[in-house]
């Protein structure tokens, strides 16, 4: 599939970076993203992931716009409060760009369903809110030899990793015990959130997707990287062996 | 022996000081979704015990996040 006048023209300032040129934006474009999770992370970066002309995104989530997610999860407006996000966002997304395709789950991601979501997409974002999800897509994915990034806010810090199933780490193996059953005792009093960290994390994690279906070498992986907006402090760690 | 823990340094820990010392002293070692990262390698919770720490080590405490 070759860029018609107009993709020529949206897409100029990507196709002009020496390492992407129209084949990459054409390999964009027929390329398959599964985000799950339709919040604020998801908002960013579908915005993101939609505007460089990914041509087939799938959102996956159950929940609906309300008030306190307004001010971090910026696809939404007041209007769209008790609306299904992905059915907002699909709305959006394909008003954003006429070139992308937007397949909706309005569901929650579960042990049941997982495979039968996720496979056949080139790599999966996720964007959830708990451990538990979490695992289970690095399951799934490991499963179904489909790559994932993984991130993760809370605070004023994030984190990103990417993972490929059977060649690099897991995410779970950064864990002896998974805190899945432990976290909602936590849970009351981690839910604070400063709505920056949650841009820069998204759009290190869709700088990754990107990277990988442009075939990129240099990914987060076997590594993550860790960002505080508190403190401005940003490293990279290496996975355990 | 000096440790340099999220980016503060400290003289004041013991030698054959290890991972899981230094949780208990700062009273974090029950926080499941923390992981340990000394000179930039992270160390999974079943090491804690074992590793000791040496002299100028600098110890990266990160807690991983699930919100999204």
């Amino acid at each position: 599939m070759s860029l018609n006048k107009e993709q020529k023209e949206k897409y100029y300032h990507t196709t002009f970076l020496k390492e992407i040129k129209e084949e990459g934006q054409e390999k964009l474009l027929s390329s398959k993203v599964i985000v799950i999770g339709a919040g604020g992370l998801a908002s960013s970066a579908l915005t993101y992931l939609a505007s460089m002309g990914i041509g087939n995104i799938t959102i996956v989530d159950d929940d609906k716009v309300s008030l306190n997610n307004l001010p971090r999860q910026i696809l939404y407006t007041y209007q769209d409060i008790g609306e299904y996000k992905v059915e907002v966002a699909k709305r959006r997304l394909e008003m954003l760009n006429p070139d992308v395709k937007v397949s909706i789950y309005k569901e929650k991601l579960t042990s049941q369903n997982a495979s039968r979501i996720i496979k056949g997409h080139d790599i999966v974002l996720d964007c959830t809110d708990n451990f538990e999800t979490k695992f289970l897509i690095d399951d799934t994915c490991h499963t179904l030899n489909i790559p994932f990034v993984i991130a993760g806010v809370s605070d004023y810090q994030g984190q990103v990793s990417t993972c490929l199933p059977h060649k690099s780490k897991s995410f779970k193996s950064l864990f002896s015990t998974l805190p899945i059953n432990i976290e909602q005792k936590y849970k009351d009093e981690d839910q604070g959130v400063y709505p920056p960290v949650i841009g820069l994390i998204s759009d290190i994690a869709i700088s990754e997707v990107v990277k990988y279906l442009l075939g990129f070498k240099d990914l987060l992986i076997d590594k993550m990287l860790i960002a505080n907006l508190k403190t401005n402090d940003f490293k990279i760690i290496k996975f355990p062996q | 022996m000096r440790l340099i823990v999220d980016s503060v340094s400290s003289n004041e820990y013991p030698a054959h000081f290890s991972i899981a010392d230094l949780l208990r002293k700062m009273d974090v070692e029950a926080v499941p979704w923390l992981i340990i990262a000394v000179n930039g390698q992270f160390y999974k919770r079943d090491k804690f015990e074992e590793t000791l720490l040496n002299d100028g080590d600098k110890v990266d405490l990160i807690y991983v996040r699930g919100g999204g």
